[in-house]
Order: structure tokens, then sequence, then C-alpha cells
């Protein structure tokens, strides 16, 4: 046998292999295909990856504002401001950008704005299409998400509360860290298996073409009847996609890892939730129980560094618990739950003080909240300790600097200020302005100008007070989007790019 | 088609007034029987509408703004629809038709989208992107099982004549059961086409296996058609296959027995009413009321949630929930009764470790049913697994504990959470009670307040509540203090005041007594059932569930007889 065609075959059985074992793990038919192909593909320069991480319920922005000296927006201070929510971030800094003066459009109030806080749809209603900037800009890459979850919603369904991400439909994160590191490793480092090449593919095309021949004649039958034809309409459009796809994988080209990499907490995850029967409800469902929150978020963060090492996934979303769930962080040094007692602390006057007592710059007391800020600080600290730690001292193969170069982390709530449920900057009590949290880390390849507060508009009122001159958050979706190489994206309400922050 | 009907029935949708309390806007959808104009869409005249004043209630319900309750002149008949299979009706239709690889195959998909009212089959659920993925992996890991060793026993000729015939039989008997009818001529070409099209380019299993896959994630059998056929008189009747269809999912929350669909075949389905009572008293049947009660309660997130002050609650957590299934058997079951029983009942059901837990009388065995001690609370309500749920992780809530009754068995609106929220005090053991620091965070005693424009409609029902805490245990004392657990309980608009309590059993007496408690469980049980939340749909019980003739399980099955289970609009 020629050498050549050998060396086919067996790249054939290899493809097969990692096929069927991606499929028996439950990853899409098409992500399984490519998988295979990309598994056994050539190694190219490193890819951008985005990761989209959550934190819910907003901020004490008393204790997150980074410390700006000489009005230099590029000099600042992360671990300056109280208990310093961002503190964890001060050595990586020159990774790092804040954004202020940013809102979230739509008419949504509070923690329900979690349904179009990143899409930028103006309506919060849970059944209207729209589609988050992550999913944006892995279509236009032509690359699967993977969107994670851990404890992401509660354990009866996705209600809204959960609905972070979505692809026209909002999107249930995997729960499970096992699944995924399975998905996306299990078949790196084995034997390839005998076997031919399999036309499952080609028959897979031909059946998605056919369940679209039944989708369209089912919507002929229903003729008139609008709100059926539009739930057929959007099944069709899946179908159509799952056909265009022609197998989407997660990674934009080869993996780059050879052996499934070491994930400890994922293995610890596999043991405790090994054999574990889930009721019908699913109330006892080890992937949705408070006491397993901090494992699943670690273990997760693992699956998430490692794809990113390994090129497995070029864009991931992670979203730890949801809005308003309230899971008791006294593990963290923060006692109470997270969201009915720690983020509803509002500011306060000092000694002894009602909370509505009036606030002055005299007796603002930045202590009433540190319970709060020493959650969220717990976010960023596993942020940057499972993942851009990580990342930032990780080489890319070849040499050719390090994954966090490569890599741009956005990081943000569905609320501002975790007590006044702000969704657009303001200034609510003395000399602390309030702004969405949000943040990026990494510098995309060289296509972010980082260590920067970036800022919109920052004036007077009419008055001379000090005013904020809001831009939509879909302004940084856009600006984001252009870094990752899709120049073409739209949001809505854009304005355009954010000058500086592009390179 | 069901043609008597009960007149002026009052009927409480799961929404309702914009109480005086709302700074925003009602949720989107929803029903239209709580607006005066022309109410829902129906097949018959005079579905609803009217002025919103209670027929059936003296005049609890007349609230104010667009009208809290309606009055449900007769049947209704909904909408036509596809109701979209949840997960687990998707799991157990493949396990039922394909029992020979049960354990087999991994279920791919993602976890149901909740509706506003809570529940996880509303028929406005979807295929979207991840669920298409999800079900052409799910069908072809199944598929992939079925065509291994299983196949020649599922169909014999494959092991004796695996050509186009054989196919044909598959299709035929198999497509039936996915379909939940008979196959069309017209799909019956186009699955041997493709099948025939795919042995041309593989092989006999692999050709079988991928028209398993159309058949299982084709929108025939992903959705269950409640269509029917339009009629000269602007209304649809549903076929038997469809009703067939919609009766078996509703009461035993999978796909029709082959025996089902060969009745079918024949016409009729007979006494639908007897059928699904028939129905609900098996384990499946028992099982679909119990997750009705799982989502109406939410108590089984009482084994995801943490205590950190009451070391003892993790282990108990775990029996709470057989408790509470356990209780709803005893009372819904085995005595046939109400909501009326299940709200006042002096009886529980513990595990001996639970009974422990609690400081009750220890049950000759787990899960035997003890007496409640005298003044311990009474009711469905005062078990642990809606207490420790419906609490904060280190202290009672009197607001989350009211918001249940004054939502899900009054009726009301609860607004979204205002921008400002004043934060909650800390406990202070043995300083302050929970229920004076919600007093005066909330200003319910004054009234005055922002906060208190909405709280008072619903703390002091969670003040009722106040001897049990946050892990659902009985306590004479907070901290040594005084517990003051009496309230009220306002019309959901504020309007009025409907009855004052001493303590928790006067709450739940006074609950079990109030007509609008029982308009609204049917509302949520009708909600469930149909899957749609328009108006009236299952009005018919109210009275007899709240006149104690018919118990809930009976109610439950009584849905079958209303019009629109067999009958739909045009539109």
């Amino acid at each position: 046998m020629p050498t050549h065609l050998f060396l086919k075959r067996a790249e054939k059985r290899i493809e097969r292999r990692i096929f069927l074992k991606a499929l028996a793990l439950g990853l899409a038919v098409p992500v399984a295909a490519k998988m295979a192909r990309i598994a056994t593909a050539a190694q190219t320069a490193p890819p951008k990856r985005l990761l989209v991480f959550f934190m819910p319920h907003g901020v004490a922005p008393e204790h997150w504002n980074p410390q700006v000296s000489a009005s230099d927006n590029t000099n600042f201070a992360l671990d300056m401001t109280g208990v310093s929510i961002l503190g964890p971030l001060e050595p990586y800094k020159s990774y790092v950008n804040v954004y202020q003066g940013f809102q979230y459009d739509g008419a949504a109030a509070t923690h329900t704005g979690i349904v179009n806080c990143l899409s930028g749809a103006s309506v919060i209603d849970t059944t209207t299409a729209r589609t988050s900037f992550e999913h944006v800009i892995a279509k236009a890459l032509g690359v699967q998400p993977l969107i994670l979850g851990a404890c992401s919603h509660q354990p009866y369904g996705l209600d809204s509360n959960g609905m972070l991400f979505w692809d026209g439909t909002p999107v249930d994160p995997q729960k499970s860290p096992v699944v995924a590191a399975d998905t996306l490793f299990g078949s790196l480092g084995q034997a390839p298996e005998a076997g031919t090449q399999s036309p499952d593919m080609q028959l897979q095309n031909d059946l998605l073409a056919l369940t679209s021949s039944e989708i369209q004649s089912l919507q002929t039958q229903l003729s008139g009847l609008t709100n059926e034809q539009t739930k057929l309409a959007t099944h069709l459009a899946a179908i159509q996609a799952l056909q265009s796809d022609g197998g989407a994988s997660g990674g934009a080209g080869a993996v780059s890892c050879t052996m499934r990499p070491s994930m400890p907490t994922v293995e610890m995850v596999r043991s405790a939730s090994a054999g574990q029967v889930i009721d019908s409800s699913g109330g006892n469902d080890y992937f949705y129980q408070e006491q397993n929150f901090q494992i699943l978020l670690q273990a997760q963060m693992e699956v998430v560094t490692q794809a990113i090492i390994c090129n497995a996934a070029q864009v991931i979303g992670l979203m730890p618990m949801y809005a308003t769930c309230d899971f008791d962080f006294t593990f963290a040094g923060a006692p109470g739950s997270h969201h009915t007692t720690l983020s509803h602390t509002g500011p306060q006057a000092a000694a002894g003080a009602q909370y509505n007592s009036p606030i002055q710059a005299s007796n603002y007391d930045t202590t009433t909240r540190q319970a709060f800020a020493t959650a969220q600080r717990w976010f960023c600290q596993q942020l940057v300790d499972n993942v851009v730690s990580v990342l930032a001292t990780t080489m890319e193969p070849g040499g050719s600097g390090y994954v966090l170069d490569n890599t741009l982390i956005y990081w943000m709530s569905e609320i501002g200020d975790g007590a006044m449920h702000t969704r657009v900057s303001e200034i609510e009590y003395p000399q602390v302005p309030t702004f969405m949290p949000l943040v990026s880390i990494g510098k995309c390849g060289g296509a972010i100008k980082t260590q920067q507060i970036v800022q919109s508009s920052i004036g007077t009122d009419p008055n001379g007070n000090f005013a904020m001159i809001d831009r939509s958050a879909t302004d940084i979706y856009l600006t984001l989007a252009q870094a990752m190489g899709v120049p073409n994206a739209s949001f809505p309400n854009t304005t355009g790019v954010i000058s500086g922050v592009l390179t | 088609m069901k043609t008597s009907m009960k007149t002026s029935v009052l009927w409480l949708s799961p929404i309702a007034v914009a109480v005086a309390c709302a700074t925003t806007t009602k949720p989107s959808g929803g029903i239209s029987a709580t607006s005066g104009g022309s109410g829902s869409s129906g097949a018959t005249t005079g579905s609803s509408g009217g002025t919103g004043t209670s027929g059936a209630s003296s005049g609890s319900t007349s609230g104010g703004g667009s009208g809290f309750a309606a009055t449900c002149t007769g049947p209704v008949a909904g909408s036509p629809i596809l109701r979209l299979l949840t997960r687990a009706e998707f799991d157990q239709t493949l396990n039922d038709i394909f029992p020979q690889v049960a354990g087999m195959w991994t279920d791919s998909l993602p976890s149901d989208t909740v509706s506003q009212w809570g529940f996880g089959n509303d028929t406005s659920n979807t295929v979207g992107n991840q669920e298409a993925q999800a079900l052409l992996a799910t069908a072809l890991s199944l598929a992939t099982a079925l065509v291994g060793t299983p196949l020649n026993t599922i169909l014999p000729c494959a092991a004796t004549t695996p050509n186009h015939a054989c196919a044909e039989t598959f299709v035929n008997e198999y497509g039936k059961r996915l379909f939940r009818r008979p196959i069309t001529s017209a799909e019956h070409d186009r699955y041997l086409a493709f099948f025939d099209a795919s042995l041309a380019k593989s092989d006999f299993n692999s050709a079988m296996k991928w028209m398993t896959v159309g058949l299982i994630q084709s929108p025939n059998a992903v959705y269950r058609s409640e269509i029917g056929t339009l009629n000269s008189d602007n209304t649809r009747t549903l076929s038997p296959y469809e009703v067939a269809t919609e009766i078996s999912y509703t009461y035993t929350g999978s796909t029709p027995t082959a025996d089902l669909l060969t009745q079918a075949d024949g016409g009729s389905l007979g006494d639908l009413t007897a059928l699904a009572k028939s129905l609900v008293a098996t384990a499946a049947g028992k099982q679909e009321l119990q997750a009705f009660f799982q989502a109406y309660l939410s108590y089984t997130a009482v084994t995801a949630i943490e205590k950190p002050n009451v070391t003892t609650f993790a282990a108990a957590a775990p029996d709470m929930v057989q408790e509470t299934q356990t209780f709803i058997d005893t009372i819904v079951f085995q005595q046939g009764g109400g909501l009326k029983e299940l709200l006042t009942s002096n009886m529980t059901t513990p595990s001996k470790n639970l009974a422990t837990f609690y400081g009750f009388p220890v049950p000759s065995t787990d899960y035997a049913p003890v007496t409640r001690p005298a003044g311990q609370g009474i009711g469905i309500l005062s078990q642990g697994s809606f207490l420790a749920t419906h609490a904060n992780s280190n202290a009672s809530s009197p607001t989350q504990r009211g918001l249940f009754p004054f939502t899900r068995l009054l009726c009301g609106f609860k607004p979204m959470v205002p921008p400002n929220v004043p934060p909650i005090p800390p406990p202070q053991p043995g300083v302050v009670t929970t229920r004076q620091r919600y007093e005066e965070q909330h200003d319910i005693l004054d009234g005055g307040s922002e906060c208190a424009t909405c709280h008072r409609l619903w703390d002091p029902i969670g003040f009722g509540f106040e001897h049990f805490d946050e892990a659902g245990r009985y306590r004479a004392t907070e901290g040594g203090l005084t517990i003051d657990p009496s309230g009220w309980v306002l019309k959901a608009d504020g309007s009025a005041t409907l009855f004052t309590f001493p303590d928790e059993e006067g709450l739940m007496n006074g609950l079990a007594g109030l007509p609008d408690s029982y308009a609204c469980f049917a509302g949520y049980l009708a909600t469930y059932s149909y899957g749609t939340s328009q108006s009236c749909l299952g009005a018919s019980q109210v009275s007899a569930l709240q006149n104690g003739t018919i118990g809930i399980a009976d109610a439950f099955a009584a849905l079958a007889g209303e019009m629109h289970f067999t009958t739909r609009s045009a539109q």
C-alpha cells in the first residue's frame, strides 16, 4: 500500500474514532464531525479566543472603581479602593481595561435585564429572538461557542433569571464540567481504533434536508396560525443552521494539545457526581446544589482555561450562578445570601444611621458594603487564580507569546450597583460614581490597547455638576467584535467603535 | 363536544391586576381574562369579559384597575397549538417506544425553558439552535444503540431480509408510535425514499439508523399536535389521535400506548374524564400531578440550598422532599382531598430523623402520618420543604413566604423590584425579631413609604410563618424574643382587608375559606395541564373544588372534560 494512502486511511480511522467518541458524549453531530477533522489537522498560528464571564448582582462601586492617578486613565491602581473587588487583577493590570460610562439599553429593570444585557435587545420577554454578542462573534467566525455554567439556573429548569446567553432562543449552559471536558478532550491521546470512514456526515446532511422538508410541509398545513408558524420558522432556521454549519467546531483550526490536559478538579467532580440518580424535579441534581457551587465553578474554569490553551474552543461563555441566586457566601468570608442580603446592602451613612438617613460626603460609610464587595472579589480571585494567571504564564505552541496575549476575557454583570440595581451610569451618592462593572482582560492578539480606563463622555451638566453621558454597552460589543476579527458585526443602538481601544 | 356549562364561574388566572403597588408593567403575555374587555378567543361567545366582578365570591375579588377576576360564563376553547415535548416527556416517550435500548443512549437535551408561571411545559417553547442540535444528538445516540444487537429483536426481518420491505415495516409501526398517528402516504414515501438513498450510500444498519433519527427528531414527533380541523362554525375539532396524545401526556407524561392509538383508530376514546380519572390513579398519573406540585410549590429546591447556621439541615433536606411528596399522596390520592385539606391538614409525614429534626412525635415508620403538635402549624405551607426554600440562608423571610400565598393562591401580581432596594438589616438574634426588621425596613406599620406600597400586600401574610426558622423548624421564641405571628391578608389590589389572623393556623384556615384561593389554584392547575394561561380554559371545576364535592385529583382529571380538551378556536 502506498504510504500516503495508508496515512490517509489511518487519518480517517482517527476521525471516525473521535467522531464516535464525541457523539457518545452527547456532543452535537456537526461539532463532533468537525472536531474529528480539526483534531487531525495541521497546527496554525494561535487564534484569538474570547471568554465572556458573568458575575451576578453587580458591585459596590466604592469597592470597585479603580483609583486613577493624576487624571491619567492609563495610570491607575486596582487594589486601592476599600475591599478592592478588582484587586486580584493588579498583577495583570497591563492586560486590563475597565470600561466606564456604558449602559444597558432596553426596557429591562433590575435583574430582569439579564435577558438582554449581552444582546442589546430592547425587549425583556423570553420568547422574542435575540442573539448575545459572543454568539454573534462565534457565528461570524464559524465556530461553535462553548457555553458553560456553574449552578447557572434553578434545578427545575431555565427560567428568565438564567437566560444570559442567547442564540435566537435562550441557551442552557452546560452544567457539567465533566461532560464539557470529555467532549472537548475525551479522545485526545487515545490509540486509534480500527474502522473505515463513516458515511455519517453525508447521511446526516441528507436527513437534515428531510427534516427541513417536513417542517416546511407542516408550515403549509398550519397556514394562518401565526404563532405556530413562528414556532416552526424558528425550528426550520435551527435545522438549516445545522445544515449550513457543516460541522462547526469549537476552535479555529487545530486542537493544539495532543494529550488530554490535566484537570484535577474536573476529576474530583467526576468522582463526586458519579452514579447520581436525579429525581424528577431535578432538585437533588449534584450540578445544581449550592454546596457544590465552588468546586463546580473551579472545575468549569479548568475546562475554560484548557479549552483556550488547547484551542479547543474559540468562543466561550461562563455563567456562575444566576440573577437573584441566593447562595450563602460564608465560604468566601461574606456571610449571608448573595442576592437578598449581600447585594441589597445599600450605602449607608455612618454612626448608626438608618439605611435611609441622608448620606453626605462627610458621613458616607465605606464599611457598610464590605461583605458584598468581599463576595464579588471572590469572583475576581477565582477568575485570576484559575484562568488569568494560567493564561498569562502559558506559552502558545511554538513560543509565539503567552496565551493571554491572544485571549480576550470580557467580565460583566447584569446590573451596576447591587443595591441600586442600576443599568446606567449614575452618581448615587457623594463622590462615588456608579458604572456598570465591565472589564476586559487580555490583548486579543494585539488588537486591544490595554491598561486603560475606557470612558465614554464624562462631562458636566448645565449646573456644572459631574455628569455621565452613557454610550450603549453594545458599542463595547462592536469594538470587541472588531478586535476578534469580526468587522461586520452589528448590534442595536451602536454609535461606533470606541476610540482608543483598538490598536 | 361538551356542551354543558357552569355559569358565572369565578376564574382567577395566574396573572392579575396591576395592583396599587405596581410601578411597572405586568408580565408580557398571560391571560386576557383579567381585562374586562372582549375576553379570550373562544369557540363560544361570552367566554370571558365583563367587569371583572366575581360571580362566585361575594365581591371579594372585584379588584380595581383592569379587573382582578373574570366571570367565566361558559366553556372555552383555546388556541390551536403545537406543544413541544418537555425533556422528561421526550425521554419517557423514547423509553416507552424503544424499551429494548433503555439505558443505552444519552439524552443531550437542555433544561426545559420555564415560563413566568414556573412551568417547563409552556406552549411557547420551541426548537432553537441548541435544542435542534441536542435533539439530533439524542436521536442519533438512541438510533445507534437501536441498530446494534437489539435491532433483530425489534425488527426480526433485519436478520433475515434486511431490505426495503423490512424498512417499510419499521416505518409503518414505529412511525405511528412516534408521530402518534398513522403516517401519511407522503410521509411513508418520503422516509422510504430516504432509506433507499441512504442504503445506496451505506448499508442497511446505517440507513435504518439515520431513518430512525429522522423519525425521532421529526416535528411530527417532537411537537404534540393540538391543531384539529377547521369546522364550518369556525371552531376546530381535535382528531382522536390528537386527543389520545393530549390525554396521555397530560395524565401519564408519555406517549399514547399502542392500545390507546388503536382506540383512536376506531374514532372515539369514550368518556374522556373517566379515562383521565383512570390514568390519574396510575403511578404515572400520580407522578404527573406530583410534578405539578413540584413546580407550583418549588419545594424540591430544598435539597439544593444551604443553611449555614443549621448544621443538620443538609441531612434533613432530602427527607423534607419525601415528606411533602408523601403528604400530597396521602391528602390528594389516598384521601381524595382538595385544596382545603391540603392547606389545613394537621398531620404530616416525616421520616423518623426528620421528626426529630422538627421536634415532632416520631412516626412508627419513616413517612408514616403523625399529628403535628398543637400550635405548630397546619397544612402544606408549614412543611419544612416549603418553609426552608422560602427563606434566606440565615433567617426566615416574611417577604418570600408571604409572596407565595399572594401570587399563587390569590393570583396577585408581583411587580418588578424597583431599582433602589434598601437592605434588610442583618439578623440580630436576641436583639430584634425578624418581624421587627421587616416591619421597620418595609415600613409596614406606617405604610407611607415606597417599600410599603408593595410589601404591605405580602409581608403581613408572611408574618404568619414566623414561628418557623429558616430551616423550617418550629421555634417558640426567636432568640428569646417573643414572636408575633399575627397578620392580615389584603385583597390583591390592596383595596381592602380580606381577613386577619392570629397565627399560621388562622392564616391557613382563612386562605382555605377564600373563593379566590380555589379559583387561583384551579388557574395554575389548568395552566400546567394545558401549557397555556389563556383564561377560563379549566374553570368548570372551581365551584366543585371550593365546595368540596371533588378533590384535587378529580379536578385534575376533569380538565379532560373541558371544551378546550377537544375543541379549539380557529386561530
